[in-house]
């Protein structure tokens, strides 16, 4: 599994070393990441949180390089994706092998961002919903 | 001459006398945007700060709106996993239900799982709330016409009035009128907080839709902020997503 486009890794060393640490989070999380770009996180499933009031999910993937890092998805709540995507907390498992578009994080972290209209594929499909046509 | 006093007496009669209350009854979802408003959700207008509220609005650093940081070097509340209060839920896109009695109005917040009462009985807006402040606050209301008006007081200063930081004090008093037009409502804040601001102002008009109950957002569900799982959220996405390159 590969990175498209994976904005994080062409950071320069010097830039990699600086760690930030934040005193706080909160919500309104939609400024952390580059609202006007996507890239496109193929990897393996580690975990899927079904959480108010924001779900995640994490995905190893293998960089060019061979070595593995865990990417996280940040997600809408339940409520929203059950309501707007028919998704529920049986969509992802571990193991499953994911293809997903998201707005990466404006630091180059490995950590992505999709709450609407999420493209995703899982083993090749598109996500299974539970909507009423 | 008869039919001249009737009518002077009509003219004379308390409002609430003449009310003819709406049905304010179901489920309602905010169909009106703040874009592009320069300072807060509530208003189109530049708030008039006091030197105190001016210092307060500086010092709450929100995740959104025209002053926007990332979550983590913020203070947003929410943060936290403390509640939104009152205000703050009433200009999120969350749906919230009405449930009107003889007595009072139930107001039921989906986002947090709260809700508040809006006493209709007639008692007065109380001088003290023993057990405030409340992040709901204490809500009477009475009805002039087909507007329901409604008194806040008792509000916990330290939730935010939206999602952009705009600040209230612990000695506000918030005055909401609602009106039904059609499947809307319609809803205004007079905002009286001496203690931040240099005048009383009034928001703009916000627009809530009703929502049919097999539609959508037509059944509220539960959304509530534990703080077990903000922690959990904040370490492993927001935190790293603000701090760089290196791998988690």
């Amino acid at each position: 599994m590969k990175f498209k486009n994976i904005s994080w890794k062409s950071f320069p060393l010097a830039i990699m070393a600086i760690v930030i640490m934040p005193v706080n989070a909160h919500h309104g999380t939609a400024v952390s990441y580059e609202q006007e770009e996507f890239i496109t996180v193929m990897g393996t499933v580690t975990e899927f949180r079904w959480r108010n009031p924001h779900s995640a999910l994490f995905l190893d993937i293998e960089n060019e390089d061979g070595s593995i890092v865990n990417y996280a998805i940040e997600l809408a709540s339940p409520v929203l994706m059950s309501r707007s995507s028919g998704w529920t907390r049986a969509t992802f498992r571990p193991g499953d092998l994911v293809e997903f578009r998201v707005h990466p994080s404006r630091t180059g972290a490995p950590v992505g961002e999709c709450l609407f209209n999420c493209e995703v594929l899982i083993n090749g499909e598109p996500p299974v919903s539970v909507l009423k046509d | 001459m008869r039919f001249s006093i009737l009518l002077l007496s009509l003219l004379l009669l308390p409002a609430s006398l003449l009310a003819q209350p709406a049905d304010l009854n179901g489920v309602w979802l905010r169909g009106s945007g703040s874009q592009g408003y320069p300072m807060s959700q509530w208003s189109a207008e530049v708030l008039p700060f006091s030197t105190k509220g001016q210092a307060q609005f500086d010092s709450n650093i929100p995740g959104k709106g025209p002053r926007q940081s990332m979550p983590a070097f913020g203070n947003d509340p929410l943060g936290d996993a403390n509640p939104p209060g009152l205000y703050r839920t009433l200009v999120y896109g969350r749906p919230w239900e009405l449930i009107q009695l003889d007595d009072k109005v139930i107001q039921i917040f989906e986002w947090g799982k709260h809700w508040r009462t809006i006493w209709t009985d007639g008692r007065a807006v109380p001088d003290v709330i023993v057990a405030g402040p409340y992040w709901y606050g204490y809500s009477v209301g009475e009805w002039e016409g087909d507007v329901l008006v409604v008194k806040t007081v008792g509000l916990d200063g330290r939730a935010w009035l939206d999602e952009w930081g705009t600040p209230f004090s612990d000695f506000a008093l918030i005055e909401e009128h609602w009106r039904r037009v059609g499947d809307t409502l319609e809803m205004t804040l007079t905002v009286n907080d001496p203690d931040l601001y240099s005048q009383v102002w009034t928001s703009d008009t916000k627009i809530y839709n009703l929502q049919a109950p097999d539609s959508m957002n037509g059944e509220l569900m539960e959304q509530i902020f534990a703080p077990i799982d903000e922690m959990e959220f904040n370490r492993t996405i927001r935190d790293p997503a603000a701090s760089g390159p290196q791998t988690q």
